[in-house]
Order: structure tokens, then sequence, then C-alpha cells
């Protein structure tokens, strides 16, 4: 993935990429586990 | 070779930043999304009763389920909690101009690794603003997701314009390196990138499909795909 030849732009793309799905993935998890249902 | 490539990637993003800026001052198609998103943000930042919420009713009477897995917002009530300023004031000015700059890289990177030609992804960028400033948009309130404009670019302030302008780029750019790679880990991002652009923008897991379909569907992205063809 982080391949060497990657330009240093691709290489941000792809730690954006993997930040925001983490982010985004992890806020959905933290919602469903962490909310009163009653807030749902 | 490269350096004039990359000079334009450069003048690029920064043109992003102030067109995004500017547009900023504008409201097009998805406003209301907008005062829905800050509205739910508020909520979940300062816990306000349900049953007085408009945004919530709205979403109990149209049955948007996936507002209940909706992890962005709940990123977003979390900054506006911790940082202790208003949700108007992180999403509707200060979103687009923090990060409008990733959607022309988003861009580089796919054509990037469609091509493998830094000087055609490069070019590719061009056409993009070129065509994104041409492109016109339908007035806030009138017709049409399936017709995007310019948000498909310059605007980053609702969960719709994120998921097109920004991750929609971003999965297929990892789609297509998991094609050329076929290496494990990047079917892990894949997975990971296209999840959230499930969690974000979606009635339901539809969307993980939907996602090639919402690309062509948007103006800006199929004029500058049949442009891309006849330019490589």
């Amino acid at each position: 993935m982080l391949h060497t030849a990657d330009p240093l732009a691709v290489r941000l793309i792809w730690i954006a990429t993997c930040g925001l799905g983490v982010t985004i993935v992890s806020g959905a998890v933290a919602r469903l586990t962490l909310v009163p249902p009653r807030y749902m | 070779m490269t350096l004039p490539a990359y000079m334009l990637l450069a003048g690029v993003c920064l043109l992003f930043i102030g067109i995004g800026w500017e547009r900023n001052h504008l409201r097009f198609d998805g406003y209301e999304d907008q005062t829905l998103l800050v509205s739910l943000t508020d909520w979940w930042a300062n816990k306000v009763p349900p049953e007085n919420l408009v945004s919530r009713n709205i979403g109990e009477v149209n049955a948007l389920t996936y507002w209940s897995t909706d992890g962005m917002t709940y990123v977003l009530a979390t900054w506006v909690w911790s940082g202790g300023f208003s949700a108007v004031q992180l999403i509707w000015y200060a979103l687009t101009p923090l990060f409008v700059w990733l959607v022309p890289l988003a861009h580089f990177a796919l054509a990037l690794q469609v091509t493998k030609r830094e000087d055609t992804a490069a070019a590719a960028l061009g056409m993009t603003l070129i065509l994104a400033l041409t492109t016109s948009n339908s007035i806030s309130g009138g017709s049409g997701s399936l017709a995007l404009g310019q948000e498909a670019a310059f605007q980053l302030n609702t969960l719709r314009t994120f998921s097109n302008a920004l991750i929609l780029p971003l999965a297929l750019s990892a789609f297509f390196a998991l094609l050329r790679t076929q290496e494990r880990r990047c079917l892990v991002a894949t997975a990971l990138i296209l999840l959230a652009l499930a969690l974000v923008h979606p009635p339901a897991p539809t969307s993980m499909f939907r996602g090639v379909f919402s690309f062509f569907s948007s103006r800006l992205h199929a004029s500058l795909f049949i442009l891309f063809c006849f330019y490589t």
C-alpha cells in the first residue's frame, strides 16, 4: 500500500483514506455503544 | 519532468481552498441538509431533549434510520463539545476551508492509480477544476441529489457533499489500487473506506453499491470521466 515508489501526495492520500475511515467507523461504533437507546 | 505536474497540483489545491472559501458564502443545493446537520450536531453536543428537536422529528417522519449509525455527525458533535464553539461555526464556516484541499488530492490519487502517469493525473486535476467551475448548480430547495454541480467539488459541509466530493474519490482510489496490486492491505483500506462511505451518506447498506453509480450520476464526475477518456 505505502509503496516507496508512491509520490508524497499519494502517500498523504493513503493516510487521509485510512484516517477518515477509522474516524468515521469509530464514531459510528461509539455512537452505537456509548449512547443510551432513548437518544438513538 | 514531474515538477510542473506537482506545481499544478499545489496550485489547484490552493485554488480549491480559495474557491471553497468564496463559495462558502453562497448556499447552493443542500442548504437544508446543512441546517439539519447543524441541528443534529448541536443535539448530540448539548443533549437537547429529543422531543424538542425539529430535525429529529423530520428524520422520524421520513424514516431516516441511517441517522442511528451516522458516525460522522457524532465525530463533529464530539469536536463541538470538546472545542466549545458552536456547530454553526464549525459546519457552515470552518469545514470547507479546512478540508477542501483534500478533494484535488483525492482526484489526483485516483487518476494516478488508473494511469500511473503523474502528468496525466495533474492534467485531470486541471480538468476537474475547470469543469467544476463551469458546472451549474440547482438552487437551494430545487431538484435533485442525483444532479450534483459545484458542490461536488468545493463544498464540504453536509454528509452528502462529504461523501460525493471527498470520500467517494478516496474509495475509488483505494479500489483501483486494490485492482492493480491485489494486496491484502489495499483490501483492508478499501473495505474500511467503503464502510465509512456507507456510514456517512447512505440510505442503508446499498450505498456500497451506489458508490460508482453516484460517481457517474454527478455531472462533474461524468463529464470529467468522458474528457479523461479522450485525454488518455
